[in-house]
């Protein structure tokens, strides 16, 4: 079930501008083409958000919907997938049916290799309903085990990356990041007492070691800063942008985060994009923050990160 | 043997009242509970102490470490394919583990009956206990019996035996129809209430929130009046340039305002305390500051 575009209009959107793309008139009105982008893309739109309860169908759906995991994994190609996974209590960490569903998109769509950039437990895999399906899947999956809690630098995994931004001086990072083709970036939308939403965005801090993590904590002018804690999610996300975002919001916690156990609300929904901003904004409001009080996404839009304002997106909104 | 019953009688209990229960002792309490009914446990206890709790639950450390944390340990148990959690927190002091341990039920859950310091949710429970938090939480929101959670707080409180008061600030909010009330030490514990501002603007000793039918009051502790005045200054200044608020009315130590989501809020001071009303209506201010007038005077 698509959103609110008659059958009639589309008809008649798609002809006038199919015709007007010809004669290249959309470079003439840039600004009206912009606007309807939906049509003009061939239908692909912005962000994809499907709701229902086939997690793994559904993941798969969203992504085709956005133009097919071809278009961000080309044959041979190395992909890096950044899967929110580590927390175990319900509602904290990504569902594993959405991580192996993306992991057999990647695997289809001719990836030579594909990492998680951060440990993974084995328990975490036997957790999705389509374990004994896919679970040969798991053997081609390379995974940074150094990776893991307390995450310590060592100078053959990981990269000093001096910050040019206005927060932390330097990130320790996982080396990976510089070394994969595409970034996929799979976080659960949920709370987080700081920054009240952690979703996309705040999920690349998976990349740091624990320790360049706490500095974004208390390195701030004062400890537990949320204007410090923002301002180093946003610089550590212009060093590598993640590529595409594949957002578990099905059944999430949204109070006591980011750990939990909090109350849980179920939206069975799961939310693609390649505009980490437009993504995170979403979510905002699936968790029922204005986009204005989630900091991290308003400096990152204002950093040119991507789009804040949902109604200049086009979104593809299906209930299955 | 006059001295033996000397320290039996008199010593003895005065020095168990006073004795810092240590958490291994608590942790002991509740594993042999799990395992007294069949549960076991899986892999071993692990210790976080001060900033390590960064590397157990990553920025939800940041909210203990503001009302007073010392150190949690952590267990997880199973019975066949089911799971609990178990993460005893001890706090410095018991104010700050009655903080932590309102705003992790965030006025929501049950409270157990005849048991005020234990809240019930569907797939976990929090415990209070003088400087102690206890959460218990069973994976894929498997439900528990509340017999057991009976068993255990009273065992739990056999060795805890100091009493748990709330915070002195909490006896400011008026008792008539309070839903709920909350603790608060700093910014972030404030954010989770109500979200004025990134900055801390309020800049309070302490803090506590109750909740009513219609609205919400909350209370912020200052060092003395002069104080007060002066945080009531700064605040008003970084509210006033904060576009989400407008309909200022400003009287002497008084304003009202409006925020984007149509509550109507009202800030003043009372000796050393700074009060906030948070309202959908705008009729009820003066009652509730007739209230606030009697409840701190």
């Amino acid at each position: 079930m698509s959103k609110n575009i008659s059958r009639r209009n589309f008809l008649k959107s798609t002809s006038l501008l199919g015709f007007a793309s010809i004669l290249g008139i959309e470079k003439i009105f840039p600004k009206y083409f912009q606007r309807n982008k939906l049509v003009f893309n061939g239908n692909i739109p912005d962000l994809v958000a499907v709701k229902g309860e086939d997690i793994f169908n559904n993941t798969i759906k969203a992504i085709n919907e956005l133009g097919g995991m071809r278009k961000f994994v080309k044959n041979n190609s190395v992909v890096g997938l950044l899967i929110n996974s580590d927390f175990d209590l319900p509602g904290a960490y990504v569902h594993p049916d959405i991580s192996l569903a993306v992991l057999k998109m990647c695997h289809d769509a001719g990836a030579k290799e594909i990492w998680s950039l951060q440990n993974i437990k084995p328990e975490y895999w036997q957790r999705s309903s389509v374990y004994e399906e896919y679970k040969y899947l798991l053997e081609e999956l390379k995974i940074l085990e150094f990776n893991q809690v307390p995450a310590e630098y060592e100078e053959k995994n990981w990269i000093i990356y001096e910050n040019k931004g206005k927060s932390v001086k330097e990130f320790e990072l996982v080396k990976k990041i510089f070394e994969i083709d595409t970034l996929i970036n799979i976080p659960i939308a949920k709370h987080h007492m700081t920054t009240f939403l952690t979703c996309c965005l705040k999920n690349m801090m998976g990349v740091n070691t624990r320790a360049s993590n706490v500095k974004f904590h208390l390195d701030g002018p004062s400890k537990n800063d949320p204007e410090f804690l923002a301002q180093s999610i946003v610089d550590l996300n212009k060093i590598r942008k993640s590529d595409l975002c594949v957002v578990d919001a099905t059944k999430f916690i949204v109070t006591n985060g980011p750990n939990g156990p909090g109350r849980i609300i179920t939206k069975d929904t799961i939310v693609v994009g390649k505009d980490i901003v437009a993504v995170d904004s979403y979510c905002s409001n699936l968790l029922g923050y204005e986009v204005d009080e989630i900091l991290t996404t308003k400096i990152a839009y204002q950093e040119g990160l991507g789009e804040i304002d949902l109604s200049k997106l086009t979104i593809k909104n299906i209930v299955k | 043997m006059k001295k033996i019953n000397l320290i039996i009688s008199f010593i003895l209990p005065v020095y168990t009242l006073f004795a810092q229960v240590s958490i291994e002792s608590v942790y002991t309490v509740v594993s042999e509970k799990f395992t007294g009914y069949y549960w076991e446990q899986e892999g071993e206890e692990n210790f976080y102490v001060g900033e390590e709790l960064f590397d157990y639950i990553n920025g939800g450390a940041d909210v203990y470490l503001e009302y007073g944390f010392k150190q949690v340990m952590v267990a997880k148990y199973k019975n066949g394919r089911n799971k609990v959690y178990i993460d005893i927190y001890e706090m410095y002091d018991s104010s700050a583990a009655f903080g932590i341990f309102s705003l992790s039920s965030n006025c929501q859950g049950e409270i157990l009956k005849d048991y005020d310091n234990v809240i019930l949710f569907d797939y976990y429970f929090l415990i209070w206990r003088n400087n102690y938090f206890i959460s218990l939480t069973y994976q894929d929101e498997i439900t528990y019996d509340t017999n057991f959670v009976v068993e255990l707080i009273d065992e739990i409180e056999n060795i805890i035996s100091i009493k748990s008061e709330e915070p002195a600030i909490l006896q400011q909010l008026p008792n008539e129809n309070l839903k709920c009330k909350k603790y608060v030490r700093g910014h972030l514990g404030f954010n989770d209430i109500y979200h004025f501002d990134n900055k801390n603007i309020f800049l309070f000793c302490e803090a506590a929130t109750g909740e009513y039918e219609n609205y919400k009051i909350i209370i912020m502790k200052y060092f003395d009046v002069k104080d007060r005045i002066e945080k009531y200054d700064y605040s008003l200044h970084c509210i006033q340039n904060n576009p989400k608020f407008s309909n200022f009315n400003i009287l002497d130590d008084k304003v009202t305002f409006s925020d984007m989501k149509n509550n109507y809020i009202c800030l003043f001071g009372l000796n050393e305390y700074l009060v906030i009303i948070i309202s959908q209506e705008d009729d009820c201010f003066n009652e509730i500051l007739n209230l606030m007038n009697n409840k701190i005077q």
